[in-house]
């Protein structure tokens, strides 16, 4: 597969830090990342980072919170980390 | 609303968390060390704001910008903490003992971080620590 950046009609500022919070967790995970996708989840997340290893949780999310002080927006990203089975396919 | 309600409710809540644990029924217990934690952001939320949330999500992203939330390592441990959670309950993910543990060693940290801004808004947490002192390290 090769790679397709697909960008919605109106891009905010959010699409852009998910884009930078992509390569960000590309850099450090390697292709334990699938998916890393703007999303409004029933439970207020926002971004959903679908996983090869569910097992790097944790280490994911503590990356996201770097990610997030170096750029002054803690507490903007709430993660919904899941595993690629759990996550379904994109179609 | 009362905050010493979300407290009271937390307490309780972290007590049976803490017998879930002891019971080895590790699962249950970090969604219980959840909702427990989801009740004292709910009494910060709503006494800096005047509102509560029910979308966890939307309660961790506000509490985090109270100034008393600005704190990465907090943040942090907030969505750690809820993202075990929902392994554990809307997925088939299930929790092993090490992971338990480390999830336990999350639910102190922040307790630990909410007491003091709870009790600096003026409200009893002496029995909820009470109950955080049973909790095993």
């Amino acid at each position: 597969m090769t790679l397709q950046i697909i960008l919605p009609d109106c891009i905010t500022e959010m699409d852009k830090t998910v884009l930078r919070l992509a390569e960000f967790l590309i850099d450090r995970f390697g292709n334990v990342i699938v998916r890393v996708e703007r999303f409004d989840g029933w439970d207020g997340s926002n971004v959903r980072i679908v996983v090869r290893d569910i097992g790097l949780l944790e280490e994911i999310i503590k990356a996201i919170g770097e990610f997030e002080a170096k750029l002054g927006i803690t507490g903007t990203i709430i993660p919904s980390v899941v595993s690629e089975d759990e996550a379904g396919c994109v179609c | 609303m009362k905050l010493a309600a979300f407290v009271k409710k937390a307490n309780i809540l972290l007590q049976e968390a803490i017998k879930d644990s002891s019971m080895g029924c590790h699962n249950k217990a970090v969604s219980t060390f959840w909702f427990s934690i989801e009740q004292l952001l709910r009494a910060i939320t709503y006494f800096y704001k005047r509102v509560t949330y029910e979308k966890p999500g939307k309660l961790i992203s506000m509490f985090s910008t109270l100034p008393c939330g600005k704190n990465k390592k907090i943040v942090t441990a907030l969505n750690t903490l809820y993202n075990l959670r929902r392994l554990v309950d809307h997925t088939t993910g299930i929790i092993d003992y090490e992971r338990f543990l480390r999830a336990r060693q999350l639910a102190r940290t922040i307790f630990e971080y909410l007491l003091p801004i709870l009790e600096k808004i003026g409200t009893d947490t002496k029995d909820l620590k009470k109950t955080l002192n049973k909790l095993p390290y």
